[in-house]
């Protein structure tokens, strides 16, 4: 029954990964079922966070025209829950007072502010702040009083006429910690957390720790319990017992769900409570117990070394110092004998003897406002009725309502004008493109885009690619430098492959080991030294001073520290070259790997060449780009790095994909396979683009024939061209770049970003996604997408049942989904969703940060990294006939719900004609354009330059290779 | 003349700087972060030259100190406060020193903070901070020291609860301030003797140490009285056993504030007030032995807690209060410039630590990479020399942090907390009792203690 419960209520803890393999994923995950505006709102309720922007932001959107009036209207007409009724008889009707509620957002002060305003200020004698003059002469004229009568009045008759506050509710608090708290002011989890913090971070440590916990093979329970029934118990007064019942427990060998009952039992909760109770204490410090359960079901996920960490054991160790610290503050403030139930029922009936029935003044507030602000008589509320009637009505448009249609509005404005920007690109025409000297495929990582349209402006005679970043190789994979194998592939996908780097001359990767050892010894021996007391001392007083060089350098001038590091780094021994064990043979299982055979290598070639629409017209070169990110001063790196290999640099993938298309027998079976003619003259090579320095690596160059080596150095040329403007791209962002900053000095900004240990912002990752499109690049070449869109190729005239189609929206849907909606997250509540600002974190274990010494674990994306996002859910604009589309919702139940349930925005865009549709309610409607104009420029620099902020679409001339004319 | 006019600099720039941030921050003025950023790194950057200045003309004039009689604040029937600053072989070096890396944490803090709403707040704490530290280093009398003391301990609070939206933050911070405010009347006490046995709390030249020190008074229990009050002072800043409870706590701050406080300056202020006490060191061997005695524990006690820390910044903490503990120990035994090498590297040492702990990560992976493995086990000697059936107890012990929290909360500020309520109790009963109503409510605090 426990351990029901338990599975149960643990999907509502948070999901992160330690911050190694961190993978973006749907924050709200266990709420999919539901449609994301019931979802938002009733994960808010048991979370305690925020569902949507908070009003003021909406506010200052208005302001700006970020929504405008048509937005709400037409928002509010789909979506609001108001009739045509008018609210009282000659009154406004409900959907009008919607409209003009939406327009009208002010601050309502609660409690003891509203208190103070009303004792102390002019509230009830002069009209409100933002009043039009219009609105007050006729106010004025309409009667024979004076302002401040008119609003007394006003006042007095809304009063009367509101309904009383429900009153603050004792006993129905999930935890006693929570009536303790409000009866005592004494706060039981001040004395439980530190501590259970302090033991959790102990268990989980992956090696920060000097003294690692005894016995933590035996489990969590275990170990603590060993601990702590000792026989000298600690001196907290909380914790007076604490000894006692772990002993008892020990000798009775209860397993955790014996404790956990046994806890239970003790905080005498009602078996109907249990869940709740349960739910409660484990959301009360959620990080940490997510952490627990994220090891217990994927201990190979641990950064250094697996422990058994399960749920329960965190739960049983939660409850026993729960009990023990709940008991000892009753018997604190009632004494030894008293009972928790007595405690209860004394509280109900004290409260119950103080409640007195208040009028709701918060409410009376804003009905007070909105009477003066909106287009309605205020003589009418002389009847109770309508008054009652008018406070109804504001009081059903409440705070919640409000935001969710202005967020629907706020997303419809964003939808139309990227359609809108789409349709007019296409009405410009589809231009003639230069014959391809060579193909290059990409990540359809949102952050690809610019370097994709920037290298179509530098170099026309170029196609572009978008498809999933591990190219479909999901493999372990250990680099020559690695400790370890990591899997680099989707985190659904649990790879069977282990695909090693090894060095050409073993005795040179041998050599290159021997040095790097030298090194990595006397850094170690540094770090762990300075850190104890002895060689601490000696450390310090010998060397310290020198520590002021690094610490003038990295202060004043981080690019030199870097070049300077890596320059001494470079020095000691130099990389060797490698190649991949690739293949399924002896001499690789021999070295502990396991590689591809021919047959799985020419179905990862056709799947992915077919899907992405390069099944012909192979130019001699084919370029295969991967992506990762590498960064300073930032715990959350992995998330920067490539999803689709679950957190990982995708450039080895890259690699090994290269490596089988120009694998001879793998053509030959593609040939006689499939159909897939790769010319003889056609060579792939792998690439490596490091998104935070925009520097691009490439692999085993060596091996390009001769007569292409030429060819491939003008595309390196174009690719480094390429790279240097999107690095000035991404720089107008920052706002540490300077205004005016020329396109050759973008990569020193970027680098410098890239490698300060003071930048918190290296990059800004995937803030600002929205748009992910499906289709053809050949609709979206010369477009200007302000890197906000993810692009996928996707042929749709090669794919007439939709069946490639459905198995591509099945990976990216979900994986666009998981990265906008942790952003969407992220944003909308920084400190229940997201892990606040990084300035104070601190990394614990290995595993993840908290804010300072002993906090919960802070999941979810830091404010620096999502602070320029815009939260919208993921437009996702699909090439495709509506009929294929429909049959492949109705036969892909994982799709429908994602889409039916909105927490993505789908459109259907015609592969013949310019018509889109939106998917709206179970229905695809047509999109209404509202603007046809889209500015013309030569190169997108033009188009960005001197801009900060989000960017409305472009054509770029420069991408087909033609001149403004 | 020159001399005057660059010691009062060293003190007066930052002094400025403080003046020209705290009229933009109090009149709302919209000034850019460069402007903030300009005002603070030019006021800095003018104290490192001056002190340069200031140190080749100590060197060529070959003299032992330069003072500075700035002026008389006020006085009061015998008693009159002097602004007088002194630069001489302790206080110039550590001035330049603190200037310097105060300096160098601005410049870093610049990208840091970029775009954080505390911006403004964080360069105006850390200009004032740096005339805090200058009015401590270059002081030359134990009550302008004291100002300077307070003003670093006021920083240092506002800093560790720079998040103030969080109550966390504040507690910690407030925690600090309280331990700081603890150990000032130690300081206050010095200075107060000093003025009954002395007449003066002005520092002068001693045969003790090779730079001006806190003055002798006559009587060896007069002398022990006032080290002894002086070691108490530096308990709270430098965090030494029982009240180093506020240092891992401190780290909730932001992190360049955390490395200039906690890893460089603030912690080794304590030391430094004993170097500028030497003279009284070297005149009471209770003193000498309690400096060390506490030096001594600290380290140990510091050290086995800081080895079983699973977060990187405690495990920064402890280190810097080992060290600082060690550098006690030092200073104890007479060793002032070997202290004073142990401090300048530990400093720099430290700060550098704590700036790069957010990359540990990275680092980390780095580390392991390059050794070509996971990284050797540590700690083994630990359970190789500790009898087995201690290593659990010794281990809870170090995680704990020595319940030092638990003992100070519960039973000494507890203790005094729980007298109070029962007097509160006992009057209310009283007063209850006269006037005729007794209390019924079972429910409340104090009610309930009695019961």
């Amino acid at each position: 029954m426990l351990r029901k419960i338990l599975d149960e209520v643990s999907h509502l803890l948070p999901e992160q990964a330690p911050l190694h393999a961190f993978v973006h994923h749907n924050t709200l995950h266990a709420f999919e079922h539901l449609p994301f505006e019931n979802a938002v709102v009733e994960a808010a309720e048991l979370l305690g966070t925020e569902a949507f922007q908070k009003e003021f932001e909406f506010a200052k959107h208005l302001r700006t025209g970020r929504i405008t009036d048509v937005d709400i209207d037409t928002t509010v007409e789909s979506h609001g829950r108001a009739g045509e009724n008018e609210i009282f008889p000659g009154g406004l009707t409900g959907s009008e007072f919607l409209r003009a509620r939406l327009k009208h957002l002010f601050e309502v002060p609660r409690g003891q502010s509203l208190t103070y305003l009303l004792c102390e200020s002019d509230l009830k004698d002069k009209f409100h702040a933002s009043m039009p003059e219009e609105r007050k002469a006729l106010l004025l004229a309409g009667s024979s009083k004076s302002e401040s009568e008119i609003l007394r009045e006003l006042w007095a008759r809304l009063h009367d006429a509101a309904p009383s506050r429900v009153g603050p509710r004792v006993g129905e608090e999930e935890r006693w910690r929570d009536l303790l708290l409000s009866l005592t002011n004494v706060d039981v989890d001040e004395s439980v957390h530190p501590l259970l913090i302090r033991l959790c971070a102990a268990y989980l440590d992956q090696g920060i720790a000097y003294w690692k916990m005894p016995n933590r093979s035996k489990g969590f329970l275990s170990s603590v319990r060993a601990l702590y029934s000792q026989v000298v118990p600690p001196p907290d007064r909380a914790f007076r017992g604490l000894a006692k019942a772990f002993r008892t427990h020990e000798e009775e060998r209860w397993n955790a769900f014996q404790t956990i009952s046994w806890a239970l039992e003790q905080l005498e909760v009602g078996e109907r409570e249990v869940r709740a109770y349960i739910r409660e204490s484990l959301l009360a410090l959620r990080g940490w117990a997510g952490m627990m359960k994220h090891l217990q079901l994927r201990p190979d996920r641990a950064p250094v070394e697996s422990v058994p960490a399960t749920l329960e054991d965190f739960l049983a160790v939660r409850l026993v110092l729960d009990v023990v610290a709940t008991k000892n503050c009753v018997a604190e403030h009632w004494g030894r004998d008293a009972r928790l139930s007595e405690v209860l029922s004394s509280a109900r009936k004290e409260t119950l003897r103080k409640t007195q029935s208040d009028v709701d003044v918060e409410l009376v507030y804003e009905a007070f406002v909105l009477a003066q602000l909106l287009p309605v008589d205020v003589s009418t509320f002389a009847d109770t009725r309508h008054a009652a009637a008018w406070i109804e009505q504001v009081k059903t448009t409440d705070d919640l309502e409000r935001r969710r249609l202005l967020h629907l509005a706020y997303e419809r404005r964003h939808r139309i004008e990227v359609l809108d920007g789409i349709a007019a690109h296409a009405r410009m025409g589809n231009k003639e493109v230069p014959k391809p000297v060579f193909q290059a495929a990409f990540c359809i990582d949102d952050r690809e885009e610019s370097l994709r349209r920037h290298l179509e402006e530098c170099f026309p005679a170029v196609d572009t690619f978008g498809y999933a970043g591990f190219y479909g190789v999901a493999m372990n994979y250990q680099g020559v430098r690695d400790v370890r194998p990591r899997p680099l592939c989707p985190v659904s996908i649990q790879p069977s492959h282990i695909i090693l780097e090894a060095p050409v001359d073993d005795k040179a990767g041998a050599q290159f080991r021997q040095k790097r050892k030298r090194l990595g010894r006397f850094e170690n021996s540094l770090s762990v030294g300075t850190k104890t007391m002895t060689r601490g001392g000696l450390f310090s007083m010998a060397l310290g001073s020198l520590a002021l060089i690094p610490l003038v350098l990295r202060s004043l001038y981080p690019r030199i520290a870097v070049a300077w590091g890596n320059a001494f780094e470079h020095s000691i021994a130099k990389s060797p070259a490698t190649r991949l064990l690739l293949e399924a043979n002896d001499e690789t299982e021999k070295l502990g790997g396991k590689g591809y055979t021919i047959d799985e290598m020419v179905s990862i070639v056709s799947s992915a060449l077919l899907t992405m629409g390069l099944a012909e017209g192979f130019a001699d070169l084919v370029l295969i780009v991967g992506h990762g990110s590498s960064s300073l001063n930032n715990p959350h790196e992995a998330a920067h790095d490539c999803g689709a290999t679950g957190g990982g640099r995708g450039g080895p993938n890259a690699r090994a994909f290269s490596m089988m298309a120009n694998h001879p027998e793998v053509r030959l079976r593609l040939e006689q396979e499939h159909g897939l003619c790769i010319p003889e003259t056609t060579w792939f090579v792998g690439g490596y683009h490091n998104t935070c320095d925009d520097l691009m690596t490439y692999y085993d160059e060596d091996l390009v024939p001769t007569k292409l080596r030429e060819r491939l150095s003008a595309v390196k040329k174009a690719m480094s061209e390429a790279c240097s403007l999107d690095a000035h791209e991404r720089c107008r962002r920052f706002e540490t770049a300077p205004r005016r900053l020329a396109a050759h000095k973008a990569m020193a900004v970027a680098e410098q970003h890239a490698n300060d240990l003071a930048e918190p912002r290296p990059e800004y990752g995937h803030a600002t996604n929205a748009v992910c499109i499906v289709g053809r690049r050949s609709r979206t070449r010369g477009l200007f997408l302000d890197r906000r869109a993810f692009l996928v190729s996707y042929d749709p005239t090669q794919d007439p049942t939709g069946d490639l189609l459905a198995s591509l929206l099945l990976s990216v849907g979900p994986v666009g989904a998981g990265i906008n909606l942790e952003y969407y997250f992220s944003f909308v509540d920084p400190d229940g969703y997201g892990s606040g600002t990084k300035l104070p974190h601190n990394i614990t274990g290995l595993i993840g940060v908290m804010d300072g010494h002993a906090t919960d674990l802070r999941t979810g994306l830091p404010w620096q990294m999502v602070e320029i996002h815009e939260p919208v859910r993921l437009l996702t604009i699909v090439e495709a006939k509506r009929e294929v589309l429909e049959a492949i919702l109705d036969r892909e139940p994982a799709l429908a719900q994602l889409i039916a349930n909105g927490w993505i925005q789908f459109v259907a865009w015609d592969p013949d004609s310019d018509e889109m549709r939106v998917f709206d309610d179970g229905v695809l409607r047509a999109h209404q354009s509202e603007s046809d104009s889209i500015p013309i420029v030569q190169r997108s620099i033009d188009h960005y330059k001197g801009h900060h902020g989000h960017l409305a679409s472009a054509h770029v001339l420069g991408a087909f290779g033609a001149k403004a004319s | 003349m020159t001399e005057n006019v660059l010691l009062a600099a060293l003190l007066g720039l930052p002094g400025i700087a403080v003046l020209l941030l705290g009229i933009a921050l109090w009149g709302q003025s919209r000034l850019s972060e460069q402007v903030f950023y300009r005002i603070t790194s030019l006021a800095l950057f003018g104290t490192v030259v001056c002190g340069v200045g200031l140190t080749i003309l100590l060197a060529r004039s070959g003299g032992e100190q330069i003072t500075a009689h700035i002026g008389e604040w006020f006085s009061v029937g015998h008693y009159e406060f002097h602004w007088v600053l002194v630069a001489d072989k302790l206080s110039l070096p550590f001035a330049l020193f603190c200037s310097i890396l105060i300096g160098l944490i601005g410049a870093f803090s610049r990208r840091y903070l970029h775009k954080e709403p505390g911006y403004f707040r964080f360069y105006f704490l850390l200009v004032l901070f740096g005339a805090g530290v200058e009015l401590i280093v270059l002081a030359g009398n134990l009550d302008l020291f004291f100002i300077g003391w307070e003003i670093v301990g006021l920083t240092s609070a506002l800093l560790i609860a720079f998040f103030h939206e969080r109550r966390k933050p504040v507690e910690h911070g407030l925690r600090a301030f309280i331990t700081y405010r603890f150990c000032d009347i130690g300081l206050l006490a010095a200075a107060v003797w000093l003025h009954h046995t002395v007449g003066n709390s002005a520092f002068v030249a001693s045969e003790a140490a090779s730079w001006t020190g806190v003055p002798v008074p006559v009587g060896s229990v007069n002398v022990a009285l006032v080290g002894l009050l002086l070691l108490w002072a530096t308990l709270g800043k430098s965090a030494q056993i029982p009240l180093g409870g506020w240092l891992p706590r401190a780290m909730e701050g932001p992190t360049p504030s955390s490395a200039i406080f906690y890893g460089a300056i603030s912690v080794h202020l304590g030391p430094f007030l004993l170097l500028r006490a030497a003279p009284i060191l070297e005149a009471s061997r209770v003193v000498q032995v309690a400096v060390i005695a506490i030096g001594g524990l600290t380290a140990i006690h510091a050290t086995f807690v800081g080895r079983a820390q699973t977060d990187i910044k405690s495990i920064l903490a402890y280190a810097s209060m080992t060290q600082v503990g060690i550098i006690f120990v030092e200073i104890g035994f007479g060793l002032r410039y070997l202290a004073l090498a142990h401090i300048v590297g530990h400093a720099a040492m430290r700060s550098l630590q704590i700036l790069r702990s957010p990359s540990l990560l990275h680092d980390h992976h780095h580390l392991e990479q390059s050794m070509g493995g996971i990284l050797p086990q540590t700690g083994g000697h630990l359970e190789r020399l500790v009898p087995n059936f201690m290593q659990p107890w010794l281990y809870r012990h170090a995680l704990e942090r020595g319940y030092f929290d638990a003992i100070v909360r519960d039973w000494i500020v507890g203790s005094f907390v729980r007298v109070l309520r029962f007097v509160d109790a006992l009057d209310q009963r009283w007063t209850g009792w006269l006037a005729g109503t007794e209390r019924t409510s079972v429910g409340s605090k104090s009610g309930g203690d009695l019961s």
